[in-house]
């Protein structure tokens, strides 16, 4: 297992979480990628040494306290992904572009299926809705996402 | 080597990972009491305001440019507009004056209590993305500053929301229009009282519960009732727009309009309790004579 630069990192992290601060308006508001959960599948699954449980747990405590949302829902998302995908490393590691572009893309789903019901269940909506645009999104961004980390880590 | 099947690791492995998870559910379980929560909020904004100054500080460089560059006629065109306002807002202070003294001899005479005015202060809105919390904004004043949770957030025209979670040196406000805001109202015409709840829009206050035999029509203007103690008493929410009865014809349904411009919010006035501000007064005075 290789040794990446633990500045890049979390720099490439808290990149993601002030992506996640831009305040769009309108439609770009609704379709906003989840850039936190991007960076965290990666490191986690390209470096899970140096990004693991911990990482992800403190970085989703950090979103958490910035959109004022229930404190710890983002982490137990996030905590149950990198756990996830801890189980499957070895087989993500393998498989081909296509397949692993899927499997983040079910990895998302899972990721705000988990939310929505902690919001249902706290009463944070209203009614049980759910928004699946940003899935959508975030995964036609992983390939470009993977291709400019994966850039930024050979020349680092 | 790491991995996460090897089995002297795995077992410990999964022993952190529940161990965070239960973490995370101990959170929200104790988010629900401000006691708790509220230190832990501002401990962590501690890490999170310099990520917020960041996402701030282009938007400010803007601003500043903009504002720099615009030309001369504009800038003296506003100040023509604006004197032209102040004014005007001189000349209904004057009248207010007159009426006010007469209000104050008038509580004389019944021998009522005395309304204090309100001791607000400004707060600015800082422009910022608060994720899944629809009709929520940050304001750039926080614990440090005295804020509590409830406490009433004012726009020039109305009431805009109340203060929904207190960071360090920011705090996030929940609008009237959120879906899960219920605001006690009074119409100030008939004195008749009922909640006002969020819609989810921006523009509507929906009002399901007024008794059928009270007299409502489009344009009674509503205010704060006071009830429930977190909005203090007579401050302007909005204007009733549409009536309707209720399907099963028990109640009067209105749907009304806010008052306060919450589509363009960037300067809002927090309300301070007489006794809680005087408190934090004594507070500051007690930490600046600890400090040397």
């Amino acid at each position: 297992m290789k040794h990446y630069s633990n500045k890049l990192i979390h720099i490439s992290i808290v990149c993601c979480l002030l992506l996640m601060l831009i305040p769009w308006q309108g439609w770009f508001k609704i379709i906003q990628p989840y850039w936190l959960a991007l960076a965290i599948i990666y490191w986690s699954i390209e470096a899970p040494k140096q990004c693991g449980l911990f990482t992800a747990f403190f970085y989703s405590i950090l979103l958490d306290v910035l959109y004022g949302s229930l404190l710890g829902k983002h982490g137990f998302s996030m905590v149950a992904m990198v756990f996830l995908i801890s189980k499957i490393h070895k087989r993500l590691k393998m498989t081909s572009f296509w397949q692993l572009t899927l499997m983040v893309g079910a990895l998302l789903l899972n990721d705000v299926f988990i939310r929505t019901v902690i919001d249902w269940l706290s009463y944070n909506k209203a009614a049980f809705s759910i928004n699946l645009w940003p899935v959508l999104t975030s995964i036609l961004l992983w390939p470009w996402f993977k291709y400019t980390l994966d850039r930024l880590r050979m020349k680092i | 080597m790491w991995s996460p099947n090897d089995s002297s690791f795995s077992q410990n492995y999964v022993l952190r990972f529940l161990l965070l998870e239960i973490i995370c559910v101990v959170l929200m379980v104790l988010d629900q009491s401000a006691k708790i929560a509220t230190p832990i909020r501002a401990v962590v904004s501690t890490l999170t305001y310099p990520l917020i100054k960041a996402i701030e500080l282009p938007q400010n460089a803007y601003e500043f440019i903009s504002s720099s560059v615009s030309n001369q006629q504009q800038l003296l065109d506003q100040n023509i507009e604006l004197k032209q306002q102040l004014s005007q807002a001189k000349i209904d202070l004057l009248q207010l004056e007159v009426i006010s003294q007469q209000n104050i001899e008038l509580r004389q005479l019944l021998q009522a209590k005395q309304q204090l005015p309100l001791n607000t202060t400004a707060a600015f809105v800082i422009n910022i993305n608060t994720g899944d919390n629809d009709h929520h904004f940050i304001i750039n004043q926080g614990f440090n500053q005295g804020v509590t949770i409830g406490q009433t957030i004012l726009d020039l025209n109305g009431v805009a929301g109340q203060v929904d979670l207190v960071d360090l040196e920011t705090a996030h406000v929940i609008l009237i229009t959120n879906e899960n805001h219920a605001l006690p109202v009074e119409f100030l015409r008939t004195g008749i009282r009922t909640f006002a709840y969020g819609t989810g829009d921006l523009n509507s206050l929906s009002l399901p519960e007024i008794p059928q035999s009270t007299n409502v029509k489009t344009g009674d203007v509503l205010i704060t009732s006071g009830y429930g103690g977190v909005f203090p008493r007579g401050l302007k929410v909005g204007v009733i727009n549409s009536i309707k009865e209720s399907t099963d014809r028990s109640y009067k349904q209105a749907e009304a309009l806010p008052s306060a411009n919450l589509n363009l919010l960037k300067q809002v006035l927090l309300v301070w309790s007489e006794s809680k501000n005087n408190a934090i007064g004594v507070d500051k005075a007690e930490t600046k004579e600890q400090a040397p």
